[in-house]
């Protein structure tokens, strides 16, 4: 069966304005994203992949701007939309959560108080009617005694709790897509494998899409159904969750996955990637992994495009076939 | 650090008000340093300079005349009067501002450093102090020791250094708990070591801009007891002092409301612009460091 | 694991923060962060310590290197007791009494040899050196207080978790690394001071011109090494890790790893690696300790662990790591619940209410941590039936 595209992203180019020139946190950046699946996007801090989401929902500071692309939500360009058009999307078709809980929900107001605010806004409702939903909402996110927290501040409920309550206020109003940024960095491993699993079972119930933002490999692995891997401002690799993990195309991916130590795997010594993440004002010209690239040439230079190397599998590198020869070298050498 | 200076100092200079404010207080360095040669003293006055010379013998205010660029009034220069007290107002602000901020430094600094009753027994104090209403206070000291702009300014010293004892107390509570202090303590730097080289130079900044805002209101607070007849003596080259006397002219005369402005106008200018400078300084200093370090 | 002498001793180890409220500031509840830890770590070892966000491990670090003053329990460091050194003047008196005196006066002179090797040294003391005299035996622990405190602080050293905090930003690297020196006099001049800065430098994989600048003008990773040269220029023995890399990105965490690693066959170091990955944990240490709600729930040699964890938190821990590959299908054991309050921990075994397989004697007993199986030890009435 065909699945429908819910979200496009052509071409997006999100620039900031700062006192020490201009950096281009996102450059050049496509996806979509399709009904019912979760894209994760991964990369490490500064790769652009929080400025992406907060581009979806124009969400951008003032040094912030959009310099080019295309966001189409349900075929609609929504960098044509006004502000107000805007406002109907946020929160009632596209709801984010972030981080840090305890700084994106409102410190002097209970919780039910901001679910509320959602409810009344974009569903038209009374207020007993949207009290009557956020409680629901607190159930459905497993939070005990919904009746009585409901009633509570931020501050009252633990971190995981809070979490929770930002799922439930992100999906009161039942959005076609839940932007996640990092939703899970800020909690312990136990919290967050409940968080996670509570995530993929709402996801199941109303089949809203996720856009998963991670560093975490072990996150996406454990979500997504297609990844975006990104870098200094540009997608590196774009494919299938399984494929990419299986086979990676890009010696970024490739190196990211040798370098985190496993619980699964025993490694001697960490395959470390050598050098530092560029600073966003001074991204080297061509490919901005070159650098820190064992395969760079003076070929890299040049931009390598993002092209499809295999059936829904998309990498930006000059040297695939020299990266395969290794992983197959390399690979040979742990079987024998 | 040197680059961040530059770039600081860039960043001054572009603010149009901070300039403004700088090239105020520029002036008034030099009218105070050049003092003897911008209104020389009279041989009448020539070994107490500060004392304005006596011009005239009629107790009537003269308005302003070739002689007398500002006129004068209580038979003296208010011209002469005006520049030096440019030096009395510097005098003034920037002793009471630097004893005053030294005591604040060490009392608060001590008291977020040790915590516990250190802490406790510290700032009750210096809530007693401030629960003190100052003119009163101010009044009540200069009764005991005398009058006298020495006097003044101790009673400004005395109950002027609790805002920045609360001050660097709270950066310092916030700054003890950055993971370099605890470094230093795990290296073994001593206490003085660890708040002289490690607190107060991440610190002090807020400090600094406190100091430079409170300069300016010093200077009116000292104005204030003077007009109070409790700073400076009859004839002593203080803005305040010279408002003090002008006080029987406020009035004018008969039917003139206005006739003797000159009296109120100079050293009210002055006192107003040098506040003024203070503060575009001070507020320019702390858009600089702005937001990680808002008073 | 025999032939290695512990270097490090923490016995029934207690920290617990006063929480002050009201005007007079009156103690009204404490946080008991850490509840009665015992430990050894040997000589060239990692101990990994592990668990999650209020759990303590940052607490025993500190408290190890006496940058917290324990409440109680002591700490031995190459067999010497630096508990004294390590807690107030005026608590030193009551310390020893308790510790030390009031045993021993119960103890018959020809029971010494059966005390474990710390009691023992201080019992030779106590009845040979200084004939019984209580007076003379705490004395000893009074004098050279200060030396003896300069010497806790070359010998343990700490690496901070982040690396944007841990460095003062008005200071120049060289300072930064080369205070520790001046403070301890371990140069005579500036040249030699220079030449020592410049030298742990180069051995954390940076230049000599780094010394010259300030900390914001570095990376999240170089910043760690520039923190890791700031510990190792002391030349210590033992480096208490906390969450050494938990702030960094993901390709730099590696790097910093590896670093520790050779720095550790350099210089012959020992690590306590304090953090909440249990990856990073399997990777870099050598033995792992878990710890819940201010108690040690298991301790044993990595591959013990890892392949058998007896303890159900260890068990539903590891099993809650995202594992990077889309493939690997795992039984999830879900925790219900949230950790609770160390202000008012559970009673009888603190995992109780979280626990999958808890039974009644689990709310009413507190087990022991015992050995189950070589170097393995437990504190659960059930061990391994989770597993």
């Amino acid at each position: 069966m065909e699945k429908k595209k819910i979200l496009e992203v052509r071409n997006l180019k999100t620039y900031f304005y700062t006192e020490d020139g201009v950096v281009k946190a996102v450059d050049g950046v496509s996806f979509e994203v399709y009904e019912g699946e979760t894209l994760g996007i991964v990369g490490e801090s500064g790769c652009g992949k929080s400025v992406t989401s907060l581009s979806i929902l124009r969400l951008l500071d003032e040094k912030g701007r959009i310099e080019e692309g295309e966001i189409l939500f349900k075929g609609k360009n929504l960098l044509d939309l006004s502000e107000d058009e805007m406002r109907e999307i946020r929160g009632n078709e596209i709801a984010m959560i972030f981080q840090e809980p305890m700084t994106a929900l409102n410190p002097v107001y209970t919780i039910g108080d901001q679910i509320m605010e959602a409810i009344i806004l974009h569903q038209k409702v009374s207020e007993q009617k949207a009290r009557k939903i956020a409680i629901e909402m607190l159930k459905k996110v497993g939070i005990p005694e919904p009746e009585k927290r409901i009633d509570e501040y931020p501050h009252e409920l633990s971190g995981g709790m809070r979490q929770r309550a930002m799922i439930a206020m992100a999906l009161s109003c039942n959005p076609s897509i839940l932007i996640a940024d990092e939703p899970t960095t800020a909690l312990d491993v136990t919290i967050q494998a409940q968080i996670l699993e509570l995530m993929k079972e709402l996801q199941r119930e109303y089949g809203m899409s996720i856009i998963m933002i991670t560093h975490d490999l072990g996150v996406i692995a454990e979500m997504a159904d297609r990844v975006l891997v990104m870098y200094a401002g540009k997608v590196v690799e774009y494919a299938d969750v399984r494929d990419l993990f299986k086979d990676p195309h890009h010696p970024y991916t490739w190196g990211l996955m040798n370098s985190i130590p496993r619980l699964d795997v025993e490694y001697e010594r960490l395959n470390a990637i050598p050098g530092v993440v560029p600073d966003a004002l001074h991204f080297p010209e061509g490919c901005r992994f070159r650098n820190r690239c064992e395969f760079a040439t003076n070929k890299c230079a040049e931009e390598p495009p993002l092209v499809e190397v295999k059936a829904n599998h998309f990498s930006a590198c000059w040297h695939i076939d020299e990266l395969r020869k290794t992983m197959k070298l390399a690979q040979e050498g742990e079987t024998a | 650090m040197d680059r961040e200076y530059k770039r600081m100092l860039k960043k001054f200079f572009r603010n149009p008000s901070g300039l403004f404010g700088f090239a105020l207080l520029v002036f008034f360095v030099l009218v105070a340093l050049f003092a003897p040669f911008i209104a020389p003293p009279q041989p009448s006055n020539k070994h107490e300079p500060y004392m304005m010379p006596i011009v005239t013998w009629s107790s009537e205010p003269q308005p302003p005349s070739k002689e007398h660029p500002f006129g004068v009034c209580g038979r003296r220069d208010i011209f002469y009067g005006v520049v030096w007290g440019t030096r009395t107002a510097f005098r003034i602000g920037l002793t009471v501002t630097a004893i005053s901020t030294l005591i604040g430094l060490f009392i608060g600094s001590i008291s977020a450093y040790y915590g516990g009753w250190i802490d406790e027994i510290l700032m009750r104090i210096t809530d007693i102090f401030l629960a003190v209403p100052f003119l009163i206070a101010a009044i009540v000291l200069t009764t005991l020791l005398g009058t006298g702009l020495d006097k003044v300014m101790i009673a400004m010293i005395t109950f002027g250094w609790m805002g920045t004892a609360r001050l660097i107390r709270g950066n310092i509570l916030q700054a003890k708990e950055e993971q370099y202090v605890l470094a230093a303590k795990a290296i073994g730097v001593s206490m003085p070591g660890i708040i002289v080289k490690h607190l107060l130079p991440n610190t002090i900044f807020p400090v600094v801009i406190q100091a430079s805002m409170r300069m300016g209101s010093l200077v009116i607070t000292a104005a204030i007891l003077s007009f109070l007849g409790l700073g400076a003596p009859q004839g002593y080259s203080d803005w305040g002092a010279i408002l003090n006397y002008s006080r029987d002219w406020i009035l004018g005369a008969q039917g003139e409301a206005l006739k003797y402005w000159y009296t109120i106008v100079f050293p009210g200018t002055a006192m107003v612009l040098f506040v003024l400078a203070w503060n575009l300084v001070g507020d320019t200093l702390r858009d600089i460091f702005d937001p990680r370090l808002r008073i | 694991m025999t032939t290695k002498q512990p270097i490090l001793q923490v016995r029934n180890l207690v920290k617990h923060f006063p929480i002050r409220a009201g005007v007079l500031k009156r103690i009204v509840a404490w946080v008991k962060a850490v509840d009665g830890v015992d430990f050894d770590i040997y000589e060239g070892e990692t101990l990994g310590l592990v668990g999650e966000s209020g759990c303590g491990k940052t607490t025993v670090g500190m408290t190890i290197l006496g940058l917290y003053a324990p409440t109680d329990g002591s700490v031995y460091f190459e067999g010497e007791d630096i508990t004294p050194y390590i807690i107030p003047r005026w608590r030193v008196r009551k310390y020893i009494l308790k510790t030390y005196v009031k045993p021993f006066m119960k103890l018959k002179k020809d029971k010494i040899d059966e005390l474990p090797n710390h009691m023992k040294r201080y019992a030779e003391i106590f009845f040979n050196d200084v004939k019984s005299n209580a007076k003379e035996f705490i004395r000893m622990f009074m004098d050279n207080r200060k030396d003896k405190q300069k010497s806790i602080r070359r010998n343990l050293q700490i690496v901070f978790q982040d690396p944007f905090s841990s460095l003062n930003p008005r200071m120049r690297v060289g300072n930064i690394i080369g205070e520790a020196l001046d403070v301890h006099k371990l140069v005579k001049n500036r040249e030699e001071r220079n030449r020592k800065v410049v030298e742990i430098l180069k051995k954390v994989g940076m230049f000599d011109e780094h010394a010259n600048r300030y900390p914001h003008e570095f990376s999240g990773g170089q910043r760690q090494r520039i923190g890791i040269a700031r510990a190792l220029v002391l030349n210590p023995k033992l480096v208490v890790a906390d969450e050494a890399v938990s702030a960094l990105d993901v390709s730099i965490r590696s790097q910093i790893l590896n670093l520790m690693e050779d720095l550790q066959k350099d210089f012959g170091l020992t690590y306590l690696f304090i953090s909440h990955d249990l990856s990073v944990i399997k990777h870099i240490s050598d033995r792992v300790a878990v710890m819940y709600l201010g108690k040690i729930v298991e301790i044993a040699p990595k591959k013990n662990l890892f392949d058998r964890p007896l303890h159900p938190y260890t068990v539903a821990l590891m099993s809650a790591i995202p594992i990077p590959d889309p493939d690997y299908k795992k039984k999830r054991i879900i925790l219900k619940g949230d950790v609770p309050s160390p202000i008012n921990p559970p009673s009888g075994c603190r995992f109780h209410p979280r626990c999958p397989i808890a039974r009644e004697i689990c709310s009413k007993e507190e087990p022991p941590l015992q050995e189950h199986g070589a170097n393995h030890l437990v504190a659960c009435h059930f061990p391994g039936e989770m597993s």
